[in-house]
């Protein structure tokens, strides 16, 4: 019986560290990717040319859909922010999902928002909308008072309201950089078969934001914000570039992305009761176009920058992780008809397969690994040396890979130019490898465990505005208002 | 078995222990070289207005020698500082270009393989509109027919320089392939600054690909270039539903009368996009005489077609009495449209509207 159970737990040690080699092999050949990708773009920004059409007529006009449920902390920042951009031709639409809190209240007073009979075209089914609101003070501010049906509903709606052809999703407590819209659409002028395109979400937290425009960037003094700080970089500079330059990019941040309107309704937009509905839009336009045979790219483009609130806290950070991976899983599952059929191409053949086993079972897989080998190690099965020598070899994967995107950072955009940040990055870079990227491991495994109690459910997650402060009332103007 | 996989496992140890001390030490180093190469381009960019400020304070007569910015990032830092000049101040570089033979370090980096930097070159010569540049910029075109950036600042700067010989060499050649969208034409020939009637008009009969020619229709209507508009007319028979609707729409951005009749018959065309574009015009040849007839458009199936109908009868003088005929004819979604247009341009004025 020791004989057998010796075997076993050698064959997971073994499956473990066999693991752990394919899944850094994996990591490095993105991070080698998104190198060889972000060189070549950024040498392409030396003449790039977004300024021409700043103020020209034959830029696309787009909606800029933002959906609010309980945004009250920072919705007004949010809408003065997108309200202010450089960009010709343009519509903000908000829909408030059936807030629970004072969202609509804040919208009405500050942009004296009045009620309009506004026909649409119902292209795509969404939850009942009460109301549309107009703005005598801001001509493209358009504001949909709808009953509470999720994210994906309330976008839908949004896409049924929007009137221009390329529609932007972004959330409501995030601020864009005032060329951020002109850069993310301009992949729409320069390539006609475009039909998604994401941008980056960086940590605002720490960053100055007056008035809901970035003045500063800054690095936040809370240690798990610094750490999702790394992380963001991690997984935009290398796993979204990476993908992008193999052709396989599957996730365009909800936070973030620019889509074509009619590709969208052609794929019955967004999926209701799906919570990681950004997802698995990406990948119900890979099925289309690829079913219809018509020719189409989706990018992920570094440059455009959407800057979010992250969770301050380890609960809210949980719920947030949970959320994202009974996402994935989602959306997996929605499309597991996919994966190993040629008709899909890479998407089904390597990107999709990739996703099952590395990001939906990975995460089971390092589990069993943190819980075997020290046990190994407990029944004299194998000694201490290898025992930490395997976790150094697991950690040192991580850390090289989190200072290569650290470092592609620091080539490229240099969002932290002060000598400073830098350094504080590179020390969360090094310590984000002993115990957060291990907690989030076990955060997804949870969020396997529940998935069926829990895939409908978004949780609430604590907003503070851009001033750090909960929740908000009204302005001294809105009290006089009333 | 860890017996077997220790010597590996320790031996990738040292190779990562490695790959993280060598990335720490490129990352500090990175940073101090960035700050470095960021304050030289900004020395660069300084030098450079400051010998354009010399040249225009001396009233033209000292010229100033740039001989130091002869190499790449001397041209990256005269790529930036064109970013912020005004028209003098653009005028004047290109005067400093010319005369004090950077012009001649330009022709010889021309001939480069590095197509990124090419790309740079040819946008400069564009924004400063130097001369004798054409052939190479042709050339560039012809060789580089897949790389969009590469056709887009070809295309672009040729427009720029106004040279309709070679657009019209490049865009009426049997081998060529455009390879850009619609929208990046339409700024090519927007920022055309030779004869846009001459370039338009050899373009619209002889150009190989019908983007092409729909470009030229639609640059027609937006310049509002009227010695044309009987090329636009032949178009209006043409079995590319594109062409069409983009005729329709050039003839009522031009207002030209005489092609209204016709344009009248197209409002029952079997294609909505065609009917929205011909409503569309109809308002724009004559919105008084023609009101009625672009009210039928409220009416349409097509839900853009009523929504574009109904902004362009916003503005008829007697909007009144034929909202009394809408309402009157009790076709909900007509009636919905309209109130809906009406109540927009209320808002606009600051009229409070009854939802």
């Amino acid at each position: 019986m020791r004989e057998v159970l010796t075997n076993i737990a050698l064959m997971i040690n073994f499956l473990s560290f066999f693991y752990v080699l394919l899944i850094s092999s994996i990591y490095m050949l993105q991070l080698i990717a998104a190198s060889i990708s972000l060189k070549k773009y950024v040498k392409s920004l030396h003449y790039a040319d977004y300024t021409r059409f700043i103020n020209s007529d034959n830029m696309v006009p787009i909606s800029v859909l933002v959906p609010a449920y309980n945004e009250s902390a920072s919705i007004i920042d949010s809408v003065k922010n997108l309200l202010s951009l450089d960009f010709p031709k343009y519509e903000v639409i908000v829909i408030n999902d059936g807030s629970k809190d004072n969202t609509l209240e804040l919208l009405m007073l500050e942009f004296d928002l009045i009620k309009i009979a506004q026909p649409f075209r119902r292209v795509l089914k969404s939850g009942n909308i009460q109301a549309i609101y107009r703005s005598p003070l801001y001509e493209n501010l358009v504001v949909i008072d709808k009953e509470n049906g999720g994210k994906a509903d309330a976008l839908n709606a949004g896409i049924n309201v929007a009137n221009y052809p390329v529609f932007v999703s972004i959330d409501a407590d995030s601020i864009l950089e005032k060329d951020s819209l002109i850069k993310i659409i301009y992949s729409f002028i320069s390539d006609p078969t475009c039909v998604a395109v994401g941008g980056i979400v960086r940590i605002s937290s720490g960053c100055k934001i007056v008035d809901g425009q970035l003045k500063e960037v800054g690095l936040s003094r809370n240690p798990l914000v610094c750490l999702q700080t790394t992380e963001y970089l991690r997984a935009f500079l290398t796993g979204r570039i990476g993908f992008d330059a193999l052709g396989m990019l599957l996730i365009i941040s909800g936070a973030f992305g620019a889509f074509s309107k009619n590709a969208v309704v052609d794929a019955g937009g967004y999926s209701k009761n799906c919570i990681g509905e950004d997802m698995e839009l990406v990948v119900k336009l890979h099925k289309t176009m690829l079913e219809k045979k018509k020719p189409y790219s989706v990018h992920f483009i570094a440059d455009p920058i959407c800057w979010t609130q992250p969770p301050e806290t380890y609960k809210d950070l949980k719920k947030q992780r949970k959320r994202w991976h009974i996402g994935l899983i989602d959306t997996l599952r929605r499309h597991k008809d996919m994966v190993l059929d040629m008709g899909y191409g890479r998407i089904g053949m390597i990107c999709l397969p990739y996703y099952w086993i590395f990001e939906l079972w990975g995460p089971v897989f390092e589990t069993f690994g943190y819980l075997f080998v020290p046990l190994s190690w407990a029944l004299g099965i194998v000694n201490l040396r290898f025992l930490i020598t395997f976790f150094l070899v697991a950690v040192l994967y991580g850390v090289v890979l989190s200072i290569g995107a650290l470092l592609l950072e620091e080539n490229t955009f240099r969002k932290y130019p002060d000598v400073k940040q830098i350094l504080t990055l590179l020390f969360y870079c090094i310590i984000d490898n002993f115990g957060y990227r291990q907690l989030n491991t076990v955060f997804k495994v949870l969020a396997a465990m529940s998935y069926r109690k829990n895939k409908s459910k978004w949780g609430e997650i604590k907003r503070t505005g851009f001033d750090g402060k909960i929740g908000r009332k009204p302005s001294k103007k809105e009290s006089s208002a009333t | 078995m860890p017996g077997n996989i220790q010597p590996i496992i320790d031996y990738m140890l040292v190779v990562l222990s490695g790959i993280v001390a060598c990335f720490i030490i490129s990352l500090l180093f990175v940073h101090l070289f960035s700050t470095a190469k960021l304050k030289r381009l900004d020395t660069l960019k300084k030098q450079i207005l400051a010998a354009v400020d010399q040249y225009l304070n001396s009233g033209s007569s000292i010229m100033p020698m740039i001989d130091h910015f002869r190499t790449h990032k001397g041209l990256r830092a005269l790529e930036l500082v064109l970013r912020q000049t005004d028209m003098q101040q653009t005028k004047a570089l290109q005067k400093i270009i010319v005369y004090t033979g950077y012009f001649d370090y330009m022709k010889k980096e021309i001939d480069t393989d590095d197509v990124m930097f090419l790309i740079l070159l040819i946008k400069i010569i564009g924004q400063l509109h130097l001369p004798g540049f054409s052939k190479n910029i042709m050339s560039v075109l012809l060789k580089y027919q897949k790389d969009s950036d590469a056709q887009y600042f070809g295309f672009l700067s040729l427009s720029l320089l106004g040279d309709s010989i070679s657009l019209i060499a490049v865009l009426t050649d049997k081998s060529y392939t455009p390879n850009l969208s619609f929208r990046s034409l339409q700024e090519i020939f927007s920022a055309f600054t030779g004869d846009k009637e001459h370039l338009f008009g050899v373009l619209l009969e002889s150009a190989t690909d019908k983007y092409i020619q729909r470009t030229c229709i639609k640059r027609i209507g937006a310049e509002k270039i009227h010695s044309l508009v009987g090329l636009v007319c032949d178009h209006l028979d043409d079995p590319n539903t594109n062409m069409l609707i983009d005729s329709i729409r050039t003839l009522g951005e031009l207002k030209y009368r005489p092609a209204a009749e016709k344009i009248l018959s197209l409002t029952k065309h079997p294609q909505w996009e065609v009917r929205n574009v011909a409503y569309t015009a109809l308002a724009g040849i004559d919105l008084n005489l023609y009101a009625h007839d672009v009210a039928f458009g409220l009416f349409d199936r097509e839900w853009w077609v009523r929504y574009n109908s109904a902004t362009a009868l916003v503005d008829y003088s007697k909007i009144s009495e034929l909202k009394k005929e809408v309402d009157f004819a009790g076709d909900r979604f007509a009636i919905e449209i309209l109130n809906y247009a009406l109540d927009r341009k209320a808002l606009g004025k600051g009229v409070t509207v009854n939802a």
